[in-house]
């Protein structure tokens, strides 16, 4: 009897994992099948796609690749999101750390609370609510170019950096540190730069994590800003743009989605355990 | 030499505080007091490049959005007219924006609930021990760190191209057309693409909260004799409730935001099938120079989403 139930639970076990394997790979398969698909059309032919759209291509042919790199020009908006993304990064490196240290060593001051509400509480504040007198105020300004879009990612990066990095310091890093360094004659610029922005690394970096990825990927904003002047396009603008030139030559939209595709999922490749962290870390926090 | 130093009388008191005093007033003091005062600017200074660029980016024009929302301003011309409340009264009586935010705030519910709860569902198989795991959590993550405008132009792709010629292929008849094409299946189609990437950020917050959860209290349930439903009803839900609230609160945001997906495969289209609240401030701002409209419609989404939040905080306070 003993042995009969310990075989039933067994096999009940097993089925249980059959079925969460089959639900798994079910979903993986939901998954691949279009980045298969994205694969597939980019190296096969017009023709050999209208044959069969999913097999796999019978010979190289490289030709959608060629059209996208050397007709449309890929590498120069790989370039242009590039020097964005980078310039963006840097900004907010310098600007984020400063303001959050200064808030999170202030927080019993008046000032630096109601800063510490009026950013957190703009991490709520969607961007479609903003977008139409902020664009207007940029050209306004006459900063609808690459740089109006660089200053608007910092702008958009202080909310929710300033609430990661607050309670990173206020929790990791102990103030008897600091207060040792001034009692050493150290300045408050001092201490900074030498002691506390060295101990706040791991938070700096997955806040470049998470920006990072949102720079590189960002539609929304390149397309008010930059779409009128084709020479500023952003990798996204391009394959937006791409598209709609090119409707009927799938196969060459795909070879520009795929190569798109690639310097991000080598990123993922690198990086996946600090970026897995750090958008969930982000996202809880906001 | 203890004794010696510890003050008896109200005098020696006295004198104690009196030299710690005035040897606070002497030289190094002045000094402290000096650098107290330049601390206090430089903590100021530091905080100045983000406030002025806040100030000066978000507040300001919040504030001035509001006030075009008051006039009947195109966005280019020199002139424009005071109006009043004549614009959010046109919002309420227009039924194409009317039936626009009818259709975002269907789709965000369908966005969060299918979202949600595949999410925790994927989560609880992906948090199992079994072989390939690392494999499966990275394929399964890999969505989120693309870009929607990237997935959205290739599902445009499959959609129009691929998919009516495999089913005419086959002879189904619903799927020779372009699903986008149709007024009834467009928005499903979209709702498709944004739960297949939106699925894979919540994955990995569910998967995190789930480990947070200690095993002692499941394992303890399970001896209890709970059965694995139960166990999951009464032990790991309950727990893992602050995650899910936090995964509702993403999915609602970024569900009453559509605009990439949208913006990548049918524009709006057919007709307004498509418009979502965001693509509707979009085009009445930037194509249909109704810009004082679109800020109307812009301060009407601000207090929506308001008064979602306050009902969500509301409820997780609550539940708590």
């Amino acid at each position: 009897m003993r042995l009969d139930l310990n075989e039933q639970e067994r096999k009940k076990k097993a089925f249980i994992q059959f079925l969460c394997y089959l639900f798994l790979i079910i979903g993986l398969f939901l998954i691949l099948f279009p980045m298969y698909l994205t694969l597939v059309t980019a190296l096969k032919s017009p023709e050999e796609t209208s044959r069969n759209f999913f097999a796999l291509p019978s010979s190289l042919y490289l030709e959608n690749f060629n059209q996208v790199i050397h007709k449309a020009n890929f590498f120069y908006y790989i370039r242009n999101s590039l020097q964005i993304t980078v310039c963006a990064l840097l900004g907010i490196s310098f600007i984020v750390p400063l303001i959050s240290y200064s808030v999170a060593r202030n927080m019993d001051r008046v000032y630096y609370k109601l800063i510490y509400v009026l950013f957190v509480s703009g991490a709520f504040i969607p961007f479609t609510i903003l977008m139409v007198p902020q664009i207007k105020l940029m050209s306004m300004l006459h900063l609808m170019n690459s740089w109006g879009l660089i200053l608007l990612y910092w702008v958009y990066s202080l909310s929710e950096g300033l609430l990661l990095t607050v309670s990173f310091i206020q929790s990791g890093i102990p103030k008897e540190i600091e207060e040792a360094a001034y009692i050493d004659g150290a300045g408050v610029f001092y201490t900074f730069v030498r002691i506390v922005y060295p101990m706040m690394k791991p938070i700096i970096v997955s806040v470049m994590i998470m920006d990072a990825l949102w720079i590189w990927n960002d539609f929304q904003l390149p397309l008010l800003m930059l779409n009128s002047s084709q020479k500023l396009w952003t990798l996204p603008l391009f394959q937006y743009n791409f598209q709609s030139k090119y409707t009927v030559a799938y196969n060459q939209a795909f070879a520009a989605f795929l190569l798109s595709i690639v310097p991000i999922m080598i990123f993922y490749l690198l990086m996946q355990k600090q970026i897995m962290e750090g958008l969930a870390a982000g996202a809880v926090k906001g | 030499m203890s004794l010696q130093l510890k003050p008896v009388t109200r005098l020696q008191l006295f004198l104690k505080e009196f030299i710690m005093r005035n040897s606070d007033r002497s030289f190094p003091c002045r000094q402290r007091r000096g650098t107290k005062l330049t601390t206090r600017a430089i903590f100021f200074l530091f905080t100045l490049p983000a406030v002025l660029l806040y100030l000066y980016f978000i507040v300001y024009p919040l504030l001035n959005g509001l006030y075009y929302s008051l006039t009947d301003w195109n966005g280019v011309g020199r002139s424009y007219q005071f109006v009043g409340l004549a614009n959010y009264y046109k919002i309420f009586h227009d039924k194409t924006s009317l039936s626009v935010v009818g259709r975002t705030f269907l789709y965000t519910l369908l966005l969060t609930v299918i979202c949600t709860a595949l999410s925790v569902f994927l989560a609880i198989l992906l948090n199992r021990e079994m072989k390939g795991k690392s494999v499966f959590r990275s394929i399964y993550f890999f969505p989120a760190v693309l870009s929607s405008i990237t997935i959205g132009l290739i599902f445009n792709q499959i959609y129009n191209s691929l998919l009516p010629q495999v089913g005419s292929a086959l002879g189904i008849g619903a799927l020779s057309h372009s699903l986008l094409s149709s007024g009834k299946t467009a928005m499903w189609a979209i709702l498709f693409i944004n739960v297949w990437q939106g699925t894979a950020l919540p994955t990995v917050i569910a998967i995190a909260g789930l480990q947070a959860i200690p095993t002692e209290i499941r394992e303890s349930a399970k001896m209890d004799g709970a059965s694995a439903w139960q166990e999951f009803c009464h032990v790991t839900l309950p727990l893992l409730m602050p995650t899910v609230s936090v995964i509702i609160i993403l999915n609602v945001r970024s569900g009453l935001m559509v605009f990439d997906y949208i913006k990548a495969t049918t524009d709006g289209g057919p007709g307004f099938a498509t418009m979502s609240i965001a693509m509707e401030i979009y085009k009445h701002a930037f194509t249909d120079m109704k810009f004082a409209y679109s800020s109307a419609e812009s301060t009407v989404t601000f207090l929506l989403i308001t008064v979602i939040a306050i009902i969500q905080l509301w409820c997780s306070r609550v539940k708590e």
